[in-house]
């Protein structure tokens, strides 16, 4: 007993370790939603409102997008502790992330109850997910999915022990509804595995009508949502609409060459009857839910959009390939309905990504790391239990992933920052702090939304007062087509949408702050900000009278 | 250097548990071979610029395994795929699955022996990266057979369904039935056209 106690504090250890080392530093620089995140805690924390003059409201707007509440109100309290700074907003990320170690412990000694050796495998689930690359990437950056994974999983934990003391179903669904709050893909994942937690246990779930109110009345924190989306439709699904496959153009894409290549002899009905909407949007639905499984996307290249791109490797270890196999292998051979629950959950998980355009995508997906760790957790005991008379499995198992383990940490500290650091804004603190020293004695200061929108990181990184900033901003209300805004100007900062340093204005006793190598070296350069890599990140200069 | 010294220790902590029946002066005596060997020689010597877990057959597998060459748009090149579908049908992927499931569970030696056909030929058609579709005939074969295995058991177990089940069925094989019109139609209207464009 001890001995497991101290094997599982040590996994704590490591996992705390790994997602709390130099937690300010990387991911190189901040990006632009954990900054507005930041500001909007600061904002509120300061005056009771967010950084658009709205009271604790339950959706933050930003950039046009409108983002879910949850991390808001978590990054206060360490905004509070520690000011406005890259660990205070990164901090509850890390921290859910370590609870996400503890979490999936307590899980998989529930889900592996029947299991002789339930102690190892809740071990192996543990030391995989504190090592995991895609829980790490995703622990380390405020990006919400964090806390709505952990809220979900949380869900899943409590309605098992409600399968035992009814009292605990209020506890998931409040669970639950907290995730719906942390995170809008929530709105859909939520429902869907408690679907599947019902459906699978429907025999003892229904025995008794008060299992049914006492689940319902956990939903009860969601009043105030719904208050919200009555008051602003915006509110149910923020951004989402804009990233959805209807609102793509892919699909009518794909229909109108198909449409194009029937040609104009063809019968119009017939073309209808190959060529149509709902057949087309389910393939593509279909595509796009599938890609969250190949083995490019898991094992080799990971996801390829920013900012959650590891370079050179998938978001899980090459080596979980052939536990997993194992896994999904054995799985429906033992009769254990709690092993077959995982499997469920794994194919709920991706739905809400496959509905989006921009695919395999790793956040919007995240929620299949609980049941893939606890999948592969149980394909490396089956694997173990080959060998009896091994000893020291789990250290073994820690020995075996360790090249995978390094080569994703030199991945992460050491290339990230080489390869992409512009995704992460690398550079922004220290563009700010020399703006705030050379700005004086100049009228403007004209900022390029190239690198990123310019505002937040002027707002995050001088601890902007949020009074000052409702006084002088000037929000343009005109929406891109992907559901973005823009924040014209506030105080002597203005930053011209899709600035083009050919088309603006020239004036002298203005400073110009540019993106990389936009505008060349022909000005007064007073400073220029760089890469890791050495490339230039940003230009501040003047004309020169 | 660091990540030379971290090897150097991985390799040693993996001997020490590996070898752990053996004595000290066997376990050094590893060391001391290890040291001498010219892989290892090597290793010290050149600089770590690019790691080694990332290799061409690990790249070109998951082509071939990949959801999207199988059953939406095949291989890149026009000349050996339509590029509107896959080389298997959406609607076989279901019994595909239940073929696996079948010869893994019943696990008899016609199962057996197809699943390791299959990986076989799946790791060899991974070899032969340049001509990625005729190389995936490899396991496309076996695969079929799979899936035929799938329809059997689904057909097995027809007669014990409900009705509610048999009509889910059947309106499964509708939609199969729709695919497969829509893919003789792209591949004897589209198809050509999509050559002649290039």
């Amino acid at each position: 007993m001890k001995k497991n106690i101290f094997i599982f504090l040590l996994i704590i250890l490591l996992a705390a370790f790994l997602r709390f080392f130099k937690l300010a530093d990387f991911p190189p620089g901040l990006y632009s939603d954990e900054a507005a995140l930041g500001y909007n805690a600061f904002s509120v924390l300061q005056t009771g409102k967010d950084e658009y003059g709205k009271s604790w409201p339950l959706t933050f707007q930003s950039f046009g997008d409108y983002k879910p509440p949850l991390s808001v109100y978590f990054i206060m309290p360490a905004v509070a502790l520690f000011g406005l700074d890259e660990f205070s907003v990164r901090l509850p990320f890390a921290l859910f992330g370590v609870l996400s170690v503890v979490l999936i412990y307590f899980l998989a000694l529930e889900i592996f109850q029947k299991i002789k050796e339930k102690q190892l495998i809740a071990q192996i689930a543990a030391l995989l997910l504190a090592v995991s690359p895609w829980h790490l990437h995703q622990s380390r950056c405020a990006m919400l999915v964090g806390l709505e994974v952990f809220f979900n999983a949380l869900g899943v934990y409590l309605f098992l022990q409600g399968l035992k003391r009814s009292y605990f179903y209020a506890l998931s669904a409040l669970s639950f509804s907290l995730a719906v709050y942390a995170y809008y893909g929530s709105r859909i994942t939520s429902p869907l595995i408690i679907l599947v937690l019902i459906i699978f246990y429907r025999k003892i779930f229904f025995k008794n009508f008060k299992n049914i109110l006492i689940f319902l009345s956990g939903f009860i924190i969601l009043l105030p949502l719904f208050w919200a989306i009555y008051q602003d439709p915006q509110t149910l699904l923020g951004r989402a609409r804009f990233m959805s496959i209807f609102y793509d153009k892919n699909v009518w894409g794909q229909l109108w060459e198909a449409r194009t290549l029937d040609g104009p002899a063809s019968n119009p009905l017939l073309t209808r009857f190959f060529h149509n909407k709902p057949f087309y949007y389910l393939k593509d639905f279909i595509k796009r839910y599938l890609q969250h499984f190949n083995t490019d996307f898991l094992f080799v290249k990971g996801e390829l959009t920013a900012p959650f791109q590891i370079p050179g490797m998938g978001v899980l270890y090459l080596l979980d390939l052939p536990f997993l196999i194992i896994a999904l292998l054995t799985i429906f051979r033992q009769k254990l309905k709690n092993l077959q629950l995982i499997v469920y959950w794994l194919l709920v998980s991706p739905v809400v990504a496959a509905l989006t355009f921009m695919t395999p995508a790793s956040n919007r997906s995240f929620n299949l790391v609980f049941p893939l760790y606890l999948l592969l957790s149980w394909g490396i005991f089956t694997f173990l239990q080959r060998f009896p008379r091994l000893k020291y499995r789990l250290l073994l198992v820690f020995v075996v992933y360790l090249p995978f383990i390094g080569f994703y940490l030199y991945q992460y500290y050491i290339n990230i920052p080489r390869q992409i650091p512009q995704k992460w804004y690398y550079g922004k603190r220290e563009l700010v702090e020399e703006i705030g020293k050379l700005q004086d004695g100049f009228e403007k200061v004209v900022l390029s939304d190239k690198g990123g929108p310019p505002y937040i990181f002027l707002l995050f990184f001088q601890k902007y007062p949020p009074e000052n900033y409702w006084q002088s901003v000037k929000v343009n209300s005109e929406i891109t087509q992907l559901g973005w805004g823009h924040i014209d100007s506030f105080d002597k900062y203005q930053m011209p949408r899709d600035f083009d340093w050919e088309k603006i204005e020239k004036k002298e006793n203005v400073l110009y702050v540019t993106f990389g190598e936009e505008v060349g070296d022909d000005y007064k350069i007073l400073k220029k900000v760089y890469f890791p890599d050495g490339q230039v990140a940003y230009k501040i200069f003047y004309l020169q009278k | 250097m660091i990540i030379k010294v971290l090897f150097f220790l991985y390799i040693a902590l993996s001997a020490f548990l590996v070898l752990k029946n053996y004595k000290l002066n066997k376990f050094l005596l590893f060391l001391v071979i290890l040291g001498l060997t010219p892989w290892f020689v090597i290793f010290l010597k050149t600089p770590t610029q690019s790691w080694w877990l990332g290799n061409p057959l690990g790249i070109s597998l998951t082509v071939n395994t990949s959801t999207d060459y199988l059953f939406f748009q095949g291989s890149e090149n026009i000349e050996y795929s339509t590029q509107d579908a896959g080389y298997f049908y959406l609607w076989q992927l279901p019994l595909i699955i239940l073929g696996f499931y079948t010869i893994l569970v019943n696990a008899n030696k016609l199962g057996k022996y197809l699943f390791i056909w299959f990986l076989i030929g799946l790791i060899f058609a991974s070899i032969f990266s340049l001509s990625t579709f005729s190389a995936s005939f490899l396991y496309f074969v076996p695969l079929q057979m799979i899936f035929f295995t799938g329809l059997n058991a689904l057909w097995l177990s027809f007669k014990k369904m409900t009705k509610f089940q048999k009509i889910l069925v059947g309106f499964y094989f509708l939609l199969g039935f729709y695919e497969v019109i829509v893919f003789f139609h792209i591949l004897l209207v589209h198809w050509p056209k999509k050559i002649l464009l290039g």
